[in-house]
C-alpha cells in the first residue's frame, strides 16, 4: 500500500493560513465534506477532536497527524495541508507544526487504519518527504515527487 | 499461511520493526517478554556468569514476536525487512527467527458486526 493510493491532488492544500489547532481540525472536516469524503461536518470534526483528546497527534518535527474513523467514508482518504505559518499543535516535542497529514479511515476497515498510520509514520521519517512538502509549489508536482519517493523506498 | 517467530535481542529495534511490518500489511502480532536459556542460567548459576557477554550483551530478557502471515510474498518482505533492520545495526546477536506452516487460524469472541 502506498500513500499516493489515498492522496489526491484535490486533497492537497499548500500555504493555508490557519491560526490554531481547532482551525485546522475544522478545516479538515470542512474540506472532507466539500470533497465528498463524508457528508456530516459535525461527526467528523467530533471524531478528530476526540482523537486529539486521547493524545495529541502532533508527533514532532513539525508534523500533525489528525485522524479519525468515519462510518460515512467509503474509502480511506489523506488530506495534506501545508500551513502558511506554523502553529502550536500541542506537539510532543513542543515545536510548532507546519505540515498536517490528516487521515480519514472507514470505520469498517481497522486493518487499513493501522497500515496507513504505519505508512505515514515511516514516510515522515524520510527527510526528503518532509522537504518535498515544505518546498512544493504545486499539488501535481508534489504528488509526483511523493510517488517517486515511495517507489524508491526499500521493501516497496 | 505461515507463522513467523522472531526473538529480538535488541529492544531498540522493536518500534521500527513493528511499524515496518504494519506498513507491509501485517496488521497484528503478539510480543512477549522472554528469556533465553543461556541468559537465564548465566544469571542464576554462578559458574555460568562468565558467559553473560555472549547473551545479547548481558541483557536479562529479549522480546519474542509472533505473527500469522497469509501469503508468501508478505512473509518474504517481512523477513527481508527484519534482516535489513538488524544488519544495519552493525552488531551481532540481534536475534533469530523461524517460520513454520500454519494450518489453522481463527479469531475469538463475537464479531463486531454481528
Amino acid at each position: 500500500m502506498k500513500i499516493i493510493d489515498y492522496l489526491k491532488t484535490n486533497n492537497i492544500y499548500l500555504s493555508v493560513l490557519l491560526e490554531s489547532k481547532t482551525d485546522v481540525l475544522k478545516y479538515i472536516a470542512d474540506v472532507c465534506v466539500q470533497n465528498g469524503i463524508v457528508e456530516k461536518f459535525s461527526t467528523l470534526y467530533e471524531g478528530l477532536i476526540q482523537r486529539e483528546k486521547t493524545m495529541s497527534t502532533g508527533v514532532g518535527s513539525g508534523i500533525g497527524f489528525p485522524h479519525t474513523t468515519s462510518p460515512e467514508a467509503e474509502d480511506a482518504a489523506v488530506i495534506l495541508i501545508r500551513l502558511a505559518k506554523p502553529i502550536d499543535f500541542e506537539s510532543l516535542d513542543h515545536l510548532p507544526v507546519d505540515i498536517i497529514l490528516a487521515l480519514i479511515i472507514p470505520e469498517s476497515n481497522p486493518a487499513i487504519h493501522v497500515r496507513l498510520l504505519a505508512r505515514v509514520s515511516r514516510l515522515c521519517q524520510q527527510h526528503e518527504f518532509l522537504a518535498a512538502i515544505r518546498q512544493a509549489d504545486g499539488s501535481e508536482r508534489l504528488l509526483e515527487q511523493i510517488k517517486l519517493l515511495e517507489e524508491n523506498t526499500t521493501f516497496y | 499461511m505461515y507463522l513467523l517467530f522472531a526473538v529480538i535481542e535488541n529492544e531498540d529495534l522493536l518500534d521500527e520493526l513493528i511499524t515496518g511490518w504494519m506498513d507491509l500489511g501485517i496488521s497484528g502480532a503478539t510480543v512477549i517478554e522472554t528469556t533465553g536459556a543461556l541468559q537465564l542460567i548465566t544469571q542464576h548459576v554462578p559458574i555460568f556468569a562468565g558467559l553473560r557477554s555472549l547473551t545479547s550483551g548481558g541483557g536479562r530478557h529479549n522480546k519474542t514476536i509472533f505473527t500469522a502471515i497469509n501469503n508468501e510474498k508478505t512473509l518474504n518482505l517481512a523477513v527481508a525487512f527484519m534482516e535489513d533492520l538488524c544488519r544495519k545495526t552493525d552488531k551481532p546477536h540481534q536475534g533469530i527467527y523461524f517460520v513454520t506452516p500454519l494450518s489453522h487460524f481463527g479469531r475469538l469472541g463475537m464479531n463486531k458486526k454481528t
